[in-house]
């Protein structure tokens, strides 16, 4: 009630100005264009045949055998990836928050795993192969003579390795907000260290873990690049395809169809993943009062154990790493171990002009959606502006639904009709844009609830008017959250395929859709230089936005936030 | 320069599901300038919504504002000239002190030459020197007060308004803290309008206190005033404490009126006798300093002493009444008078003039 009562009170200042209004209808125009219409087109497109709606291209989805594979292979591998995603997550977190660990070694882990976040998605499939592959390293280390990585064994290790990362976030977070008093007090009630684990750290843990599980299924679930190299001809998913309907068969309206049947599971995961979110802020932490004590380790013998298996994954995800680095600089993988830089020459000449169109593409959509970001944050966190929740909802939708959706629904809404873009720059912005912003404006809209409204009430006491007021009181003290979602979108800007895919064109590549033409013409040298040069930007751009940040805004010794 | 503050029928409804909840019904109050008001009142009785409908945070259903004669009903907070200091000072955590006290000047284009003058100057006025390159969370809850305060006063603020400036403050600094903000308004000359739901900060620090309840305004007047001549019930049980009591009316004359208590007849001469009729229901308030304990049998009202406390300078009585109800009272020391054990059956004795009475 009380927080109600907050809402009600800031009503004062609920007139539209003509700013707001403006900026309300920039909003929503880009909306309606980016995400709305295509998605419109995109229905339209699935649920009419010859003219009128019918259901037959759905039913044409499901009387084809290797679509209703495609469908169970989709389903099976989510779940796969979902549980041994979560496991290797929660190891992680588990090392990371319950095992005393030196600083060093704790930063070293978190460094790791946040490595395959920042690299392109093929760079685990492409490790493999390196590794397991015909030919491959390891296989002619233990001389295996054949052994096929292809199918569904290889998608679900190297899913499980691009996706694990996100379990560990989640459950990382949860174990970190878990009260070490809990835990000592079922110690000092006599628990033995396995036992309050059992009945405490991991009852507690479980909507952290449910979560993770969700999230990963729907990672799987809507993950097109892994598949695509890593399937094979036996095991079809159904982003793939979808992408070969379209792009092997030049059928839209039937790739369109399987997306739509992608896009069921994967909005009732998120569905499911949000409602457990929800129910996750009733279970764990209020703010906690008083000293808190450090956690309680983990025994000994079960710490070795959890320590030993991170380790090994470990080292295979920096073996995996070394092997994409070490590749770049060899002349042909498998055959000729020579060192040379004709790999990076080829990055630098033949595949330039993809390295400098998707840097392009990045940074316009980073400045872009920042701003976006920005606005539609402090717009739904600070105004009552008419249909808040649908703003919401609407700037989220093209984030939920599966890239191949996202993709095929561009492709539909921009070929023709009033509005075409496909082949242009500003398409793929767009796309980056409306598709990734959510992360920012999520981020933005957080950092300002737990920014106090005195505060710019102040400001406005004090002379300032709501101009300067948003430029030196709200955008310094969210300006950590707004970075965030600066640093998240460059980076998928910089990575995405699922959905950009369908939309390159001679005028406008992608550094990732050069990857994986190398990748399927077998130049995994070069494929291994585009990875390294692509990791490198990613890398020194979130340094540089980082680097904004601390110039723009200076820190306080204790942090902004005062208890 | 001061200027003076008039509230004209103000009012404020907030929209709570359906219905419109009224917070603030209909107050008309004017402060003069210099002077220095407190709002009184329970949490939930609008003070606070009137305090930031006057910065301008809030816009007010109905009803105006003027300030020094001037309709600032519809001005914007930055546009009105106004110091407003927090209950949690509201200080930039990501600016330094000197930055914070900077911000009005520089929001007004103050010449940057002039600026590092007045911050100093402001700085040393409210006791604080040498801590401009400190941030908020490096300082004290006491230092985090005097610079909200410094960054008010930099600009000389023709009205100041204050919400529980000294909720977050401990007992001593609070004492400390009050005399401060009283030398401090005393000196500038600032109309301040001061918000508390501390009877003893509202009559330490006010030349005139207003008392609110659930959005209404029950009187303004001086700390004594309220206190000698509360004009309701609210008011006489708000102020200081008093013993509340049902009665019926029995007769009025002139100068007092003639109320039947517990059976017994009770002859009142305070409150406001004036505006009862015969035969109404009257509530009746006793001071407990106005309640008198003797020997059983021959008083007013027969009771039985409930709880004993020492507190201090006197003994405080809770006493059954035996017509059902409790009185507070005082009395003596040991060694100085008559002292009751808990148990011990007690008569009551009313001061006529001291007892109040007023229509329910």
């Amino acid at each position: 009630m009380a927080a109600g009562f907050g809402q009600t009170v800031r009503s004062g200042r609920a007139r539209l100005d003509p700013l707001t209004l403006a900026l309300l209808l920039v909003l929503w125009a880009g909306l309606a264009v980016f995400v709305l219409y295509p998605l419109a087109r995109l229905l339209a497109s699935v649920f009419a045949a010859d003219g009128s709606a019918s259901l037959e291209n759905l039913a044409k989805v499901f009387r084809n055998a290797t679509t209703r594979k495609a469908l169970v292979n989709s389903l099976v591998l989510a779940g796969a990836v979902a549980v041994s995603g979560t496991f290797w997550g929660y190891l992680f977190a588990f090392s990371v928050t319950r095992i005393p660990l030196p600083k060093a070694f704790r930063w070293f882990l978190k460094g790791v795993v946040v490595l395959p976040f920042v690299s392109p998605p093929f760079t685990s499939s492409i490790a493999l192969t390196l590794a397991l592959g015909p030919g491959g390293l390891l296989l002619r280390l233990f001389r295996v003579p054949d052994f096929n990585l292809y199918g569904f064994a290889g998608t679900w290790v190297a899913e499980t390795l691009a996706y694990f990362p996100i379990a560990f976030l989640a459950l990382s977070a949860i174990l970190e907000a878990i009260d070490p008093n809990l835990e000592e007090a079922a110690a000092s009630l006599g628990g033995s260290r396995w036992r309050v684990f059992r009945t405490v750290t991991l009852p507690l843990s479980v909507p952290g873990i449910a979560n993770a599980f969700l999230l990963l299924f729907g990672a799987s679930l809507t993950d097109f690049a892994t598949p695509l190299v890593m399937a094979g001809h036996t095991f079809p998913v159904l982003t793939t395809q979808a992408y070969l309907q379209i792009t092997g068969m030049y059928d839209l309206r039937g790739g369109a169809a399987i997306s739509f049947v992608l896009l069921l599971p994967a909005l009732l995961v998120y569905l499911l993943q949000q409602s457990w979110v929800e129910r996750k802020s009733q279970v764990t932490v209020t703010g906690r009062v008083g000293p808190r004590s450090a956690p309680r380790g983990a025994g000994r013998i079960a710490g070795i154990l959890v320590l030993s298996a991170v380790s090994v994954l470990t080292l295979f995800i920096l073996f995996l790493y070394s092997i994409i680095f070490l590749g770049s600089f060899v002349k042909v993988w498998g055959v000729d171990h020579g060192l040379t830089l004709k790999n990076y020459a080829y990055v630098f000449t033949v595949g330039w002009k993809a390295v400098r169109d998707t840097v392009l593409i990045a940074v316009a959509a980073t400045v872009l959606g920042t701003v976006l970001a920005a606005l539609t944050g402090y717009l739904s966190a600070r105004r009552e502006v008419p249909f808040r929740k649908a703003l919401g909802f609407v700037s989220l939708l093209n984030y939920i639904l599966p890239g191949t959706v996202v993709g095929i629904a561009y492709v539909i809404a921009f070929n023709s009709g009033p509005l075409v873009l496909t082949g242009t720059m500003t398409i793929l912005v767009a796309l980056c844009v409306f598709r990734y912003d959510a992360v920012g404006i999520r981020s933005t809209e957080a950092a300002l609830r737990q920014v106090d409204p005195s505060l710019e009430e102040a400001s406005y006491s004090l002379g300032a008017g709501r101009a300067a007021t948003f430029f030196r009181v709200t955008l310094p003290l969210v300006a950590p959250a707004v970075a965030a979602g600066a640093r998240y979108l460059f980076v998928v800007s910089m990575t995405a395929i699922s959905a950009t895919i369908f939309l390159v064109s001679v005028r406008w590549s992608l550094l990732t859709v050069r990857i994986l033409e190398c990748v399927t013409e077998l130049l995994f040298a070069e494929a291994a230089a585009f990875s390294v040069v692509l990791i490198l930007i990613v890398f020194l751009a979130s340094g540089a936005i980082l680097l904004l940040l601390r110039l723009a805004v200076p820190q306080s010794p204790g942090g902004l936030r005062r208890s | 320069m001061s200027l003076g503050i008039s509230l004209h029928q103000l009012s404020k409804r907030f929209a709570r599901g359906k219905e419109a909840v009224p917070s603030v019904d209909g107050v008309s109050l004017d402060v003069e300038a210099k002077e220095m008001v407190a709002f009184l009142g329970p949490s939930g009785s609008g003070k606070t919504t009137i305090l930031r409908i006057i910065a301008g945070f809030e816009r007010p259903t109905e009803g105006r504002v003027l300030i020094g004669g001037q309709d600032v009903t519809d001005l914007e907070a930055n546009a009105r000239g106004i110091g407003f200091i927090f209950q949690n000072y509201a200080l930039f955590p990501h600016m330094t002190v000197f930055d914070n006290v900077a911000y009005g000047l520089r929001a007004k284009r103050v010449p940057a030459g002039e600026i590092p003058r007045k911050v100093a100057e402001v700085l040393e006025m409210v006791g604080l020197k040498g801590v401009e390159k400190r941030f908020p969370n490096q300082l004290s809850g006491g230092e985090q007060q005097r610079v909200a305060l410094a960054r008010v006063f930099v600009l000389d603020p023709r009205v100041l308004l204050m919400d529980e400036p000294l909720a977050n403050l401990d007992a001593s600094l609070r004492t400390r803290m009050l005399a401060e903000i009283r030398r401090l308004q005393r000196h500038l000359g600032t109309t301040c309008i001061y918000v508390t739901h501390d009877q003893k900060e509202a009559l330490t620090l006010a030349d005139r206190v207003a008392v609110l309840n659930r959005g209404r305004l029950e009187q303004v007047g001086t700390p004594l005033e309220l206190y000698e001549a509360p004009q309701n019930l609210f008011v006489a049980d708000f102020i200081g404490q008093a013993n509340l009591l049902r009665g019926v009316v029995k007769a009025v004359s002139a100068d007092s009126a003639e109320i039947s208590v517990c059976g017994r007849s009770l002859r009142v001469r305070r409150g406001r006798i004036e505006t009862l009729k015969s035969g109404d229901s009257a509530g009746i308030a006793v001071r407990p300093s106005a309640v008198s304990l003797g020997a059983a049998g021959e008083a007013f009202l027969q009771g039985r002493v409930e709880s004993r406390i020492f507190a201090g300078d006197r003994m405080e009585y809770e006493i059954e009444v035996e017509e059902g109800g409790m009185v507070r009272a005082y009395g003596a020391l040991p060694g100085r008078g008559v002292v009751f054990s808990e148990g011990d059956p007690v008569g009551i004795h009313f001061d006529p003039g001291e007892t109040m009475a007023f229509p329910l």
